[in-house]
């Protein structure tokens, strides 16, 4: 049995290499380290639409309304509102923005700033700060400056915006990638009807299957660690990186396989790949905005992957989130392990 | 060696059989002959043989074995021959080879050797995606033979081969059958079936329409006759005489007496024309 396990194992090692898969994901690899050291900007500034009421009424009026129209210049994405009320309404409906109140008579003016609380820190410091220096310059008279959180949020640690990308990069290349290319290898053999061939030796399907999943498991560790290293040097933990992106390698190939028995060849599967990988990484939106996390988000395993990945990548010391990670990826594996043998099954009978 | 009876397989699992009330047997050494055109039920049967179908209905055991509890050492001893090229194409010919000997839990043969016998000696080290049809056909072949199978299904096996790779082909058949391997030979070419098979089945319909050794079968439904080409009065003539009737008999005596003849051959049916006779249908 380990003869024809490692006998797998070395062919389609060599078979995905002689299909480019481990070119793809070094590559893949070195394109994010270069995004990620090179391209974005540690020090993001993100400039999300502003709402604006303004209700004063003094000798400042003018000089307000001439700073207003300046930052509409600057930053386009200024707009006045009616009411706070409309403010509010917007930014309910508008996950990624800030509101601005002006307020007051003659010298005193209020100047109040909506947030949600999970905007990037970024945000905070720089727009928020620009904009109260913008009106300060206007007015000489008594300002009053506060900044009130309409939603609470976890606290985030400060981590450079470009880094931060990081643990979403990790999670994709492991999984959304890894899901493509065992999707690809099962149609190349199915293309030359290997598996028939195989299902006349003592070659179990369970040991064909283990294989395949052992070399996407082999690509993800490869990639990650080539990212990560490049981008993080030593500073994380290697340890619960690897097990973490071993596991989601693990579930997005055998999810892979089981879509892979579904169909004949790629073309007929491509709705599906790019369906299955949309949802996979739908939580991609709760990382980027962590208050903005839906059922429907929670429920996908790859929500828990991306921040139990972003502990390991910047630990804080809650380990829980990736115990409590790797239990429920070990259950779901377990599941789907069984249903990929079933649906293998089925599929070499049709055949 | 292989026994069948009573076979019955559906796709559709209610009363459309694909295979219907199949009974024959196999003996060691046999080359067995299974013959049949397109959809006539060779596949599904050989697909039960071999494990890749499940039973449904029937009885199929091979060596004692049941193909009902498929073990490995069912799969050790047979040696399959796909039709279709089915080998991995970005594999050289010989990590074909090397990949499958260890898939089993039995002595091995040397995949440079099977490789040189079928004549793929040079082309080891290509790639598969690089064969012709016949070198992919040969090679399927050769990695039949890797684990020295007991009961050997052959589908088609020098089918898109030249002559000359075909006799090399059937060569190694016939030796395999001397060392007492038994073989199980689908094919649409009945001068193959002839030369090589101890006895045919004919299908049709998922059913078994006959079974005998073809020279029985010739014998049966052949016209017992001679075509003799004689000279008659320095002109080269032909004719069949029969064999069975006296005015034959005494005619065929006279031309041998006065020495005339020039050529004189016995009129057998061929496999095919039996099949036809018998099945109504031809082969394709």
């Amino acid at each position: 049995m380990r003869t024809r396990y490692f006998g797998l194992l070395m062919k389609d090692i060599l078979y995905a290499f002689r299909n480019y898969c481990f070119h793809i994901v070094i590559v893949l690899s070195l394109v994010f380290v270069v995004l990620i050291n090179f391209v974005i900007a540690e020090d993001l500034t993100i400039k999300p639409p502003v709402y604006y009421y303004i209700s004063y009424t003094g000798a400042y009026e003018s000089a307000l309304n001439t700073t207003l129209e300046t930052m509409k210049k600057d930053h386009n994405n200024v707009l006045q509102m009616s009411s706070v009320k409309e403010i509010e309404t917007n930014m309910n409906k508008e996950i990624n923005c800030i509101g601005l109140v002006i307020t007051g008579v003659e010298d005193e003016v209020d100047i109040e700033f909506l947030l949600h609380g999970y905007e990037n820190e970024q945000v905070q410091s720089t727009l928020i700060l620009a904009m109260k220096d913008e009106i300060s310059h206007s007015i000489k008279g008594e300002i009053n400056v506060k900044t009130e959180i309409i939603n609470s949020a976890a606290d985030q640690k400060e981590i450079p915006a470009n880094k931060n990308i990081l643990p979403l990069f990790l999670v994709m290349e492991s999984t959304m990638l890894g899901f493509i290319l065992i999707a690809a290898l099962i149609f190349i053999e199915k293309d030359e009807g290997t598996i028939k061939s195989f299902a006349v030796t003592p070659g179990r399907l369970s040991e064909y299957l283990i294989s395949k999943i052992t070399v996407m498991a082999i690509l993800g560790i490869m990639g990650s660690f080539l990212t990560a290293g490049l981008v993080m040097g030593l500073n994380m933990n290697y340890l619960w990186l690897g097990v973490l992106i071993l596991l989601g390698s693990v579930f997005s190939a055998t999810l892979g396989l089981i879509m892979a028995s579904f169909f004949k060849t790629i073309s007929e599967s491509m709705i599906w790949i790019l369906i299955v990988n949309l949802l996979l990484g739908l939580p991609l939106t709760s990382y980027l905005l962590p208050s903005y996390a839906p059922l429907y988000i929670k429920l996908l395993p790859t929500y828990y992957l991306l921040f139990s990945v972003k502990e390991a990548v910047f630990p804080t010391g809650n380990d829980t989130i990736i115990i409590k990670t790797v239990v429920m990826f070990i259950l779901i594996l377990i599941v789907l392990y069984f249903l990929s043998i079933l649906a293998f099954k089925r599929n070499l009978e049709r055949s | 060696m292989l026994n069948v009876k009573g076979l019955y397989h559906s796709y559709s699992k209610d009363e459309h059989y694909a295979v219907q009330d199949m009974t024959f047997q196999v003996e060691k050494g046999e080359i067995f002959g299974f013959l049949g055109p397109s959809g006539a039920g060779k596949s599904t049967t050989q697909s039960i043989l071999f494990g890749l179908l499940e039973l449904q209905r029937g009885e199929v055991s091979i060596d004692g074995m049941s193909v009902k509890k498929l073990s490995d050492d069912f799969f050790n001893m047979i040696g399959v021959s796909f039709e279709s090229p089915n080998v991995y194409k970005n594999l050289t010919g010989l990590e074909n080879l090397k990949f499958y000997s260890k898939m089993f839990n039995v002595a091995t043969e040397k995949p440079e050797e099977l490789l040189k016998e079928v004549g793929l000696g040079k082309d080891m080290n290509k790639k598969a995606s690089q064969y012709s049809k016949g070198m992919l056909q040969r090679l399927v072949f050769a990695r039949s033979m890797i684990n020295n199978p007991k009961i050997w299904f052959l589908d088609e096996p020098t089918s898109g081969l030249d002559p000359e790779t075909a006799s090399r082909i059937k060569a190694i058949i016939k030796r395999k059958k001397d060392q007492g391997t038994t073989i199980f030979l689908t094919t649409h070419n009945m001068n193959i079936a002839d030369e090589l098979c101890d006895r045919v089945a004919f299908v049709n319909d998922g059913k078994i329409i006959l079974i005998d050794t073809p020279q029985k079968l010739k014998l049966r439904y052949g016209e017992r006759s001679v075509k003799v080409e004689f000279m008659d009065q320095e002109k080269l003539r032909t004719e069949f005489i029969s064999l069975v009737d006296k005015q034959g008999q005494s005619q065929l005596q006279k031309l041998v007496e006065t020495g005339r003849i020039v050529t004189m051959h016995s009129q057998e049916a061929s496999l095919e024309e039996i099949f036809i006779s018998v099945v109504g249908r031809g082969l394709i």
